[in-house]
């Protein structure tokens, strides 16, 4: 007998000298009961945001985006047209080209900033969440120093389960859904939190209306 | 790694004494039960939530073979293998044959307490892997040599500067030559090296927090990011989990991670909350070419007819350590296997037996603080309390422990007896007390070797309580 056959026949066998006592446990019914949101959900989003130390931008439209880029890596004294830059393909279609240090296609080792969309962010947690794909590459917004996300504002949704309608809807499930909530940390040493273990030092997102 | 549980008493004392564990754990006090009591105490429906999720979670162990005959089917449908493995040896086995298929010789793991139950490093070197923890608490600790110390927090027990030691020892190599001291130059430190090795690793080992049946989805909750780039970059991953964890689909996770994470660091959500499925798509841009998921029985599905079923709701949150006096002040090492403090004292004598472990849950107040802030319900004094009858009745206890608890239980179940036996003790322990102390007591040498017993009061309750009423007329 397989060890598959072995431990379900267990399972089974347990369950039935269990369940000759009593009925199987129902599925609960009903909504899960959750604390209020309140009704600005991009209010709520901000105050997430801000928890967790992720950092923000407002920009009136796609126009912005690059020129949002160029300036925080600026602002971060670092030269945008010398440090590794990946970008997804996601956002290929803008005019990347004052930034030499630019790629677009999965992160490679010493990736300093990986620019990407998202699917979503959500109010209640303030994470941004990204499906992976043929134009989003998971290591993007794991390997660089600084993650930056574009996020356009009409798609904040309320709670963690709202994402998955999103994800349902795509042409396939994919391979990873990630919710990032704020920079790496670690609590390891002394249980104090320090910022930037293994993922991103910086997560920074800009907003777009 | 050799369990110790045997020695509990012994570990236990020199647990005490040691100086460096108890500075380190005097940080992990008031973080942990702080940080989640903000949290808890600003949800009111904090009791609702906790309800619904162990009536969900009793739910599927209800049907847990149709759940993960659900989820096997899931895995398989998005391209991924499932490997089922009765005990520790089965699932190092399996794993070490999938490490090392076409000479893959390096793995970036990250933290896996089931990883941990079945000893994998060991087995996985043994094989000629070059296994590297990933998380920073794994890693401290494997540089140490040491088991975990607590579930979420494996490197508790360590100080700032014993960490220092470890880097500077064991880091000459990538050319580390001065002492580091603030914890910001440590987690530099260890993000630089581990970086290399998350880059050449062949194959990525990471546990998994949840299982989804409708989407054959494993969920991963950490902080640090380190589960994830073991995720993604090497170009097999295998997941080491356990049946237990299988949930019906992502909704009814956002529940569970809400739960675990405020528990667990006071946390509304972990930095990074995945949801993989299978390799690599034909079109992705990245992400492993093999997904393999090994999933680990080691007596639980035993546990599912037996009285310790509750015990399988756990999802490692590590409330139960953090709000355990005694786990508080002896730390985890002196558990003497993988899983501590009160969940641990449930888990370690079922998988390793009474005759190992029994001390574990004789160590226990029964002060409930653990079952009041476990997440899923679970009722650890009872299970505890079960663990303890099962010791007695097969006799575990010393002679002078069974007579001694014989001659109570005689005195007992006879109230004029015991009711004159304590007022004529406390008398006398009255009269033995020098300032409200008892320096010495005989047969209680072991309370009072290291510390004074407080001298009763002159009445007994009962005597008090007599009085009392015949004032109140």
């Amino acid at each position: 007998m397989s060890s598959r056959e072995a431990i379900l026949g267990n399972i089974r066998q347990n369950l039935q000298a269990r369940l000759q006592q009593r009925e199987a446990a129902p599925r609960p019914a009903g909504p899960v009961p959750l604390p209020s949101l309140g009704e600005d959900l991009q209010a709520a989003l901000l105050a997430r945001m801000d928890a967790v130390q992720m950092s923000y931008e407002r920009l009136a439209g796609e126009q912005d985006v690059v020129g949002a880029v160029q300036a925080f890596i600026a602002a971060r004294g670092d030269d945008a047209t010398a440090c590794q830059i990946d970008i997804s393909p996601q956002l290929q279609a803008l005019d990347w080209s004052a930034l030499s240090g630019a790629a677009f296609g999965p992160a490679r080792a010493g990736s300093r900033y990986g620019v990407t969309r998202c699917l979503a962010a959500v109010a209640e947690t303030g994470s941004i969440v990204m499906a992976s794909g043929p134009e989003h590459a998971v290591t993007q917004t794991f390997l660089p120093d600084c993650h930056i996300v574009v996020l356009r504002a009409d798609q904040v949704v309320d709670r963690p389960e709202s994402v998955w309608p999103l994800v349902r809807s795509l042409p396939a499930l994919p391979r990873a859904v990630n919710f990032n909530t704020g920079p790496s940390r670690t609590g390891d040493i002394e249980q104090t939190i320090e910022i930037g273990a293994h993922g991103p030092r910086v997560m920074h997102v800009l907003i777009v209306e | 790694m050799q369990q110790t549980s045997r020695q509990f008493k012994q570990n236990a004392s020199a647990a005490l004494k040691d100086e460096n564990l108890a500075q380190a754990m005097a940080f992990a006090k008031d973080g942990f039960i702080g940080k989640r009591h903000t949290i808890v105490s600003g949800i009111p429906e904090w009791q609702a939530m906790r309800s619904h999720a162990q009536q969900l979670k009793n739910h599927v162990l209800d049907h847990l073979d149709d759940y993960l005959q659900r989820y096997e089917a899931a895995v398989q449908a998005n391209g991924g293998q499932v490997h089922w493995a009765k005990d520790s040896q089965e699932a190092c086995a399996i794993i070490a044959g999938l490490c090392m298929k076409d000479n893959a010789h390096s793995v970036a793991k990250g933290k896996s307490m089931i990883g941990e139950e079945v000893d994998l490093n060991e087995a996985l070197e043994k094989a000629g892997m070059e296994v590297v923890e990933t998380d920073l608490g794994e890693y401290i600790i494997q540089l140490a040599g040491e088991m975990p110390s607590h579930i979420i927090a494996p490197a508790i027990h360590k100080t700032r500067e014993q960490v220092s030691a470890l880097f500077h020892e064991h880091h000459r190599q990538y050319g580390l030559n001065e002492k580091l001291d603030d914890r910001r130059a440590l987690v530099n430190e260890a993000r630089t090296v581990l970086r290399e090795k998350f880059l050449n690793a062949d194959v990525g080992i990471t546990g998994a927090n949840f299982l989804l049946a409708d989407t054959g989805q494993h969920v991963l909750i950490t902080n640090e990011g380190n589960g994830d780039l073991s995720s993604n970059l090497p170009r097999r991953q295998i997941v080491i989990t356990s049946i237990e964890k299988v949930l019906p689909g992502p909704e009814d996770a956002a529940l569970f991670i809400r739960l675990l994470t405020a528990s667990a660091t006071g946390q509304q959500i972990s930095n990074y909350a995945s949801f993989y499925s299978g390799p690599r798509r034909a079109e992705d841009q990245d992400g492993p070419a093999e997904y393999h998921v090994v999933l680990l029985d080691n007596g639980r599905s035993a546990m599912l007819g037996n009285e310790f079923r509750d015990m399988l709701r756990c999802f490692r949150c590590g409330a139960c350590l953090n709000h355990c006096p005694v786990y508080g002040n002896i730390g985890g090492h002196a558990y003497g296997w993988v899983y501590p403090g009160p969940m641990g004292s449930v888990w370690t004598p079922i998988m390793t037996g009474l005759d190992e472990s029994g001390d574990l849950p004789r160590a226990c107040t029964l002060n409930g603080r653990c079952a009041e802030v476990c997440p899923m319900s679970i009722p650890l004094p009872d299970l505890l309390r079960e663990h303890r009858r099962k010791h007695w009745q097969r006799g575990l206890p010393s002679r002078g422990e069974r007579l001694a608890t014989k001659l109570w239980a005689f005195t007992a179940q006879r109230p004029r007896l015991y009711r004159a036996g304590s007022a004529l003790a406390v008398r006398l322990m009255a009269l033995l007390g020098r300032r409200g102390r008892l320096r010495r007591l005989p047969l209680a040498g072991g309370w009072t070797g290291s510390r004074d017993l407080p001298a009763p009061a002159t009445r007994t309750f009962m005597q008090a309580w007599q009085k009392t009423k015949g004032e109140r007329g």
